[in-house]
């Protein structure tokens, strides 16, 4: 049998002749090797963080540029929408002045009335956005004038956070400010997935599909199917019916629209101006999931189940707290782009386990002649009742 | 970290479909989504029976579970 006798010594000698005119172990003709080494130490050292900050810049321009496609996309989306609709239309410097339409928000020096403050200056846009939609499109149906707002509002959203990411890209540049850049850098995943969300709802929002965050209409308007309903708030309906000798008042949006309608205001007309003595308030929402949790899956909670710059939740809360109506929530976690896209299957198969839950609190925490107020709460696009 | 290593599940495509449940008989019809389709409309007549039918549900499948 051949054996290989390589001694370690043997080893060390080929590596030190293979590697040797970079490590030279004396003489003064190896002199270029020991520049070779400390020019690209010096290099780093004195502009280390300007090649970093270039590596950045060119991260954040490359997401930049991408969700400056999407804005345009979303903006070209809008604009055959439209054409689609009003076929006559030509003028659509409206459309442009309607994306660049803002709102103040109120002082908060004194916070009290804000809340006031706020749905008033709420409830003044959506009016006005409201009419710039029938100006840019008359023709158009309730159904199709909400799907279009729905769809304005999207690249309204795209068209913002465009601008915001090129401000501080422009600012970190025009400051050459490192910790700018790395920190406008470190959010970027976010926006992008903000972006992305977005920019893959508008789809959906066109065809008039039911989106994830639909899912709380879809389990009200399940439970209200064949009966009696009426406009008890501005786009929102109410219907009542006997359960288990209970009394049980549902409220959703009016679809299959996208709106959201005005369940706070329901609640506050049923307590306040109809003298209905409310004994417990359920709530159905979609709610964001953490990474790691299962798209669909229900879970029951107290509290006013309620997204939003947080109006609706503060009516709400305001209601329950005076009349110490007990509050509770049934959830269906997804994540920001199934909520906002086409609703998954996932989703759409929770409904009976979170019907159950809804049930499950009337039984176990109500009592016999109680009347509950049951909110499916969400945009309930493609959604009837 | 990278701005571009956003959730893979942006790039799955996905079809619509609406499903329609047969008032008299229960039989469920899965069919591809149309515009004008939405949740609790009429659908069409029940393949089993010509009773009528009911959507309820839309939703979106990845492709490959197709």
């Amino acid at each position: 049998m051949y054996m290989l006798s390589i001694s370690k010594s043997d080893i060390i000698t080929n590596i030190q002749m293979q590697v040797n005119p970079f490590f030279p172990t004396g003489g003064e003709s190896q002199w270029w090797i020991y520049l070779l080494w400390i020019i690209p130490l010096f290099i780093f050292m004195l502009y280390g963080q300007r090649i970093q900050m270039f590596i950045v810049m060119q991260d954040v321009a490359k997401s930049l540029n991408k969700l400056k496609g999407m804005q345009d996309k979303s903006k070209e989306e809008v604009i055959s929408y439209i054409k689609s609709i009003n076929p006559n239309i030509t003028n659509l410097e409206r459309l442009d002045a309607l994306m660049e339409y803002f709102t103040i928000t109120p002082v908060n020096i004194d916070p009290y009335g804000i809340v006031d403050k706020i749905q008033h200056l709420i409830r003044l846009r959506d009016d006005r956005i409201k009419a710039e939609i029938k100006a840019l499109a008359p023709q158009a149906d309730e159904i199709t004038a909400s799907r279009l707002e729905n769809v304005v509002e999207v690249a309204t959203a795209l068209h913002m956070l465009y601008k915001l990411v090129r401000h501080f890209y422009l600012m970190g540049k025009k400051s050459s400010s490192m910790f700018f850049i790395v920190q406008l850098q470190m959010i970027m995943p976010l926006i992008m997935q903000s972006a992305e969300a977005l920019n893959k709802a508008i789809p959906a929002l066109k065809n008039g599909q039911p989106i994830g965050d639909g899912i709380g209409p879809m389990i009200a308007g399940r439970l209200i199917l064949d009966k009696e309903k009426i406009l008890i708030a501005k786009d929102t309906i109410m219907s009542q019916y006997e359960y288990n000798n209970r009394r049980l008042y549902v409220v959703k949006a009016k679809g299959p629209g996208g709106t959201v309608g005005e369940p706070h205001t329901a609640l506050h007309r049923l307590v306040n101006e109809m003298g209905v003595r409310i004994d417990m308030v359920i709530m159905i929402d979609a709610a964001l999931k953490l990474e790691g949790e299962k798209t669909g899956e229900v879970a029951e909670g107290v509290g006013a189940a309620i997204g939003g710059i947080g109006v609706e939740r503060f009516r709400i809360e305001e209601v329950a707290t005076k009349y110490n109506i007990p509050l509770y929530a049934v959830i269906i976690k997804q994540s920001i782009l199934e909520a906002i896209t086409t609703m998954r299957k996932e989703i759409a198969e929770a409904a009976d386990k979170a019907s159950s839950k809804v049930f499950k609190i009337i039984d176990e925490y109500s009592n016999q002649g109680d009347n509950i107020l049951i909110i499916g709460v969400g945009n309930t696009l493609g959604v009837g009742q | 970290m990278n701005s571009n290593n956003i959730d893979k599940e942006k790039d799955k495509q996905h079809v619509v479909y609406t499903i329609e449940q047969c008032k008299v008989c229960g039989v469920k019809n899965k069919r591809t989504f149309k515009v004008g389709d939405y949740v609790f409309k009429d659908g069409g007549s029940c393949l089993r029976c010509s009773g009528s039918t009911l959507v309820i549900m839309i939703y979106a499948e990845p492709v490959n579970n197709v």
